[in-house]
């Protein structure tokens, strides 16, 4: 399980059982005790330790100073998981992303590395004429792998906002985060229709409640998103292909079109 | 965010709240939302919202208790979108236009570059190699045009709102029970609970307790999806078993076109 899906989980089980009535502390102790053990444990029970002496100790993160404040209300608890589970739809999103990038970018060099070699015996035989298909073929035999290994450096340095769904994510989990602290919101950095409806949500509601009514939308919309790319991006990938496809089918329509030719001069 | 989903979001979330929509329509940028906002203010609310992009069925609830607005929003938010829903048959449709465009251009290139050796040196086994070649790519071309419809046919079907496929049913039936837990969320009154079942064509005549409700919601979201499955079975195995016997056609008459050559010299 990832990181951030264990800190969601331990902050919904802390709400879970504050909202069957039990104290911050001791919620926080029990949720605690059923990790394993790791650095997020360490972490939750260096918060539990800091509430029980009273708030003393500096927190090292947000999620310390939030398991570590008796006063945290279970929807802030719950609001910070949430903020927790963006972030993590924001990383599946690059992944998926790159994922599908990078066989788009890196597989038809490496394709076409892979038919350069077998078609290698064939090119090479007693009366093929070489030249230029001979050339191509060395050509395609030795740049392949560094031109897939060049295409994965540069799916890997791809700036994340061209991943569908990570903007949403991003900006669900910065509104959430901020919402939480009670910083200002950066307006500005979303889309105009969202900005309108988040301004005019402030003004009406208030600026936490419009921060999460906003969260809420731009994470089911990063999901949707990430939902419809998943499965059409498939078909991209497929399409980026075609020309490894057609040399292939070249290479196996060339020799009958030679025999038929061959065999039309008796 | 299109403009349209965030006049929905900002007026359910305002109406539940408590808060007029006529001057919030005002104050939306689209160029429907100021009729809208006076037929708001003249008391048509329903024709108002729905002018605005919200559903018939959404309106109504929204106009008779706006309460419900908000846990309407929520309810819709667990229902899948239509086109995440059917992004399955899109790519899947992607596949075989794309599978029938490479093997259409292998058979015309066979044709135009091999058929006339055929021919040259046996008119009799040229001409029918060149005649097979040519049903491989008219049937290809008709593979590409049936799955054109077929993509025509879900995403018009779900833009038209006419029910071609045999998820819209369960789909519909999952939307209402779903509208019909919001009324009952909003603690809405049991007339204007009972108006609403009774307006609902796949809802009438159900159990319409809380419990009863979710059960309808959760199966009919489960014979969605199998409805879908079934769908995309029948559409893969027929596509690819056509393409698959195509392309083993095109492949096939100009081996036995050769062999039949080779005992001639």
């Amino acid at each position: 399980m990832n990181t951030l899906e264990r800190q969601g989980l331990l902050l919904r089980q802390i709400a879970a059982l504050r909202r069957q009535g039990m104290a911050h502390h001791q919620a926080l102790a029990l949720a605690a005790d059923g990790l394993p053990v790791g650095e997020l444990r360490a972490l939750a029970q260096r918060a539990g330790r800091n509430l029980t002496k009273g708030g003393e100790g500096t927190a090292s993160t947000p999620l310390e100073a939030l398991l570590g404040r008796s006063d945290a209300s279970v929807e802030e608890l719950v609001h910070g998981a949430a903020a927790l589970e963006a972030r993590l739809w924001a990383q599946c999103s690059l992944r998926t992303a790159r994922l599908y990038y990078g066989v788009a970018l890196a597989g038809p060099p490496l394709l076409a590395c892979l038919l350069a070699w077998v078609t290698a015996p064939l090119l090479a035989g007693e009366g093929v004429d070489g030249g230029m298909v001979a050339a191509m073929g060395a050509v395609l035999r030795w740049s392949g792998v560094p031109l897939a290994v060049a295409a994965l450096f540069l799916v890997r340095s791809l700036h994340h906002s061209v991943a569908p769904g990570y903007r949403q994510a991003v900006q669900a989990a910065a509104l959430l985060e901020l919402a939480s602290r009670g910083g200002d919101l950066p307006v500005g950095l979303l889309d105009p229709n969202a900005g309108a409806f988040f301004a005019a949500r402030r003004a009406s509601a208030g600026s936490e409640t419009a921060a999460r009514e906003l969260a809420a939308e731009l994470c089911a919309e990063s999901q949707r998103v990430q939902a419809i790319f998943g499965q059409l991006a498939p078909v991209l990938g497929a399409i980026a292909l075609v020309p490894i496809v057609v040399v292939g089918l070249g290479a196996v329509a060339y020799p009958v079109w030679a025999i038929t030719q061959s065999l039309g001069r008796y | 965010m299109t403009a349209r989903r965030m006049a929905e979001l900002l007026l359910s979330h305002a109406m539940a709240d408590g808060v007029p929509a006529g001057p919030l329509l005002r104050r939306l940028p689209s160029h429907s939302a100021l009729q809208a906002a006076q037929l708001a203010e003249a008391g048509q609310l329903e024709e108002a919202l729905t002018m605005v992009g919200f559903a018939a069925d959404q309106a109504w609830i929204a106009k008779r208790w706006p309460a419900a607005a908000r846990p309407v929003l929520a309810r819709l938010s667990q229902l899948p979108d239509g086109l995440v829903f059917e992004a399955p048959v899109l790519q899947t449709l992607g596949y075989f236009a794309l599978v029938s465009t490479l093997q259409l251009a292998a058979a015309a290139a066979l044709h135009r570059l091999v058929v006339p050796s055929l021919v040259a040196m046996s008119p009799a086994v040229g001409a029918t190699g060149g005649h097979t070649l040519l049903l491989v790519v008219v049937l290809d071309l008709l593979l590409m045009g049936a799955a054109l419809g077929i993509g025509v046919w879900v995403v018009a079907g779900r833009h038209l709102g006419f029910s071609p496929h045999g998820w819209r049913g369960p789909l519909g039936l999952a939307r209402e029970a779903a509208l019909a837990e919001a009324l009952r969320d909003a603690g809405a009154p049991e007339e204007l609970f009972g108006a609403y079942v009774r307006g609902c064509s796949r809802l009438q005549g159900r159990g319409v307790s809380p419990l009863e409700l979710e059960l309808i919601r959760t199966h009919a979201l489960a014979d969605a999806v199998f409805s879908l499955q079934r769908f995309l079975g029948g559409l893969r195995l027929a596509g690819y078993g056509a393409l698959t016997m195509l392309a083993l056609l095109a492949l096939s008459t100009i081996m036995v076109q050769l062999a039949q050559l080779g005992g001639r010299f």
